[in-house]
This record gives C-alpha cells, structure tokens and sequence, in this order.
C-alpha cells in the first residue's frame, strides 16, 4: 500500500513538475505581450509628445493618433487574462469594474481624437488630447511604483 | 558694427552648438520611438501567430506595424546621424540615400498588402505572407549600427 502511495505521489510530483513550467510559461506569455502594448503606447505618446513641445514637425499626427487609438484597444484586450504579474498590481483584477471602466474610456476617447484628426484635422484633435491620455488615471492605482 | 550686435553674435555662435545638438537630440529620440513601436508591434504580432496570445487582435497589430512604417519613413529624412551610444543610424543611411529609401518604401508598400490580406482574410490569409512582409533585416544590416 504504502509503495502504491509512494508511487502516486512521485507520479504527481512529475506531473506537477511537467506542467507547472508550461503554465508559468503561458502566464509569462500574457505578461510579456501585455508590456509590448504598453511600451508600444509609451513610445507613440512620447513622439506625439515631441510633436507637441514643438520639437520635431506635426505632419504625423495623425498617423500617431491612429497608433495610440489602435494600441488602447490592444491593450484592453489585453488585460482581460486575470495573469497578475509584470507591473500590474492585483488590484487590476480585484477592481476589474472600475479598471475595465477606464480602459474602455481611454479607448473610447483616444478613438475619437483619432477620427477627429482624420476628419477635421490635426488641431481639432489636439484640443483637447490631454483628457485623452489620461494614462495617470490607472497608473497612480493600477501599477507598481517603479 | 556696434558693441551690441558684436555680442549678440558671439552668444548665438557660443549657443548654436548646444541648439543644434538639442535638435539632433530630438531627432534621434523621435525615430527611437517609431522604431520602439515598430519592434514591440512585431513581437507581439509574432505572439499570436506562435500561439502564445490570442490571435484577436492580428489585424490591429499589422495595422499599427504598416502606420509605423510609414512613421519611419518621415523619420529618417532629416540627416542625423547616431555614432552607436545615442542613435543607431549609420552615415550610409544618407550617402545611399537612394537604396535606403527604396528598402524603407518597400517595406511600407509589402505592409499595406499585409494589412489588406489581414483585413480581408486575418491570420489564415495574412499568415503566410508574415516572413516575406517584415524584411527588417534588409536595413538593419546595411544600416544600423550593431548593437554592443
């Protein structure tokens, strides 16, 4: 009997141990593709950032307003696993209401300033980016202190 | 020349290296940051054909690789180059302007037929045209300083 135990346990040991990985690996997987979004929106805010202090042309506002509206529903999306992990606190998931809430906000809005851009121009768009890019919004609740 | 207008360009000519490099600067960051979007927008895209992710959000990703594409392009127009520390353009970048622009605007042209295929047809149709569309290493190579 006890052998059979014995052997019960080993089985699930290597089962434990052979899948375990595998799921920490998925888990790595939602938290990696998560950071590539939020870098991708870091990057593009940034460049409209530089546009905006007047130091580089403002022929791609557009472009970049496009970028930011497609990359706030990636990352929406991309919140949606319940992975904790990377620079989101549990809180993302414990107040999943109010942060899905934002999120959809800031993807409703960042979609609008990107329509707006492409219909009225760039200055009707700029108007009123800021309320927009409200990234702090989440980030003063929602992410690590760095 | 009066004493005034003396000492006004000697102060422009003591700034305008600073002005100058503040602009090169600025430059630099601003084509890091498309070539940023660029790098992080493949590898995500890349993870959903790998299965790692979901692939719901394919479309959106090649969309956004196309956009910086074409933010790519307009970036690498004013000639400033990056000596490896704070820029990765090498000087070829503008004495084989030609060649670069031709690889940068067949980059942008085979990323509007991905995006095309992908909204048309998604992974299954976009898929298959991944490994000839995103020929990044047909500049890197040529032009971008190596990394250290």
């Amino acid at each position: 009997m006890y052998r059979r135990l014995l052997t019960s346990l080993v089985f699930a040991g290597l089962t434990v141990g052979t899948v375990a990985p595998a799921f920490a690996a998925e888990a790595q997987d939602t938290i990696d593709y998560r950071q590539r979004i939020m870098k991708t929106l870091d990057a593009q805010v940034a460049a409209l950032g530089q546009i905006l202090s007047g130091a580089t042309p403002d022929d791609q506002v557009v472009s970049h307003l496009e970028v930011i509206a497609l990359a706030a529903a990636q990352s929406a999306k991309s919140f949606e696993p319940k992975v904790e992990g990377g620079e989101s606190l549990p809180v993302v998931w414990t107040k999943w209401d109010d942060f899905s809430a934002k999120m959809k906000d800031f993807e409703a809005k960042t979609r609008a300033a990107a329509d707006t851009a492409k219909a009225q121009g760039k200055d009707a768009a700029l108007s009123n980016i800021l309320d927009a890019l409200r990234c702090k919004d989440c980030h003063d609740v929602y992410r690590k202190k760095m | 020349m009066n004493r005034f207008v003396k000492c006004g360009l000697a102060i422009a000519v003591l700034i305008a290296p600073v002005v100058a490099q503040a602009d090169d600067a600025d430059v630099i960051n601003y084509r890091k940051q498309i070539m940023k979007t660029m790098g992080e927008q493949n590898a995500a895209m890349q993870m959903t054909l790998q299965g790692k992710v979901p692939a719901d959000q394919f479309v959106s990703h090649v969309k956004t690789l196309h956009l910086a594409a074409t933010q790519a392009l307009k970036a690498f127009e004013p000639e400033v180059q990056g000596d490896g520390m704070t820029g990765s353009a090498k000087p070829e970048v503008w004495s084989n302007k030609a060649d670069f622009a031709k690889r940068m605007n067949e980059q942008v042209a085979k990323l509007a037929a991905l995006e095309k295929a992908a909204v048309e047809g998604g992974v299954a149709k976009a898929g298959p045209m991944i490994q000839t569309s995103l020929d990044c290493r047909s500049c890197h190579e040529n032009y971008r300083v190596p990394k250290k």
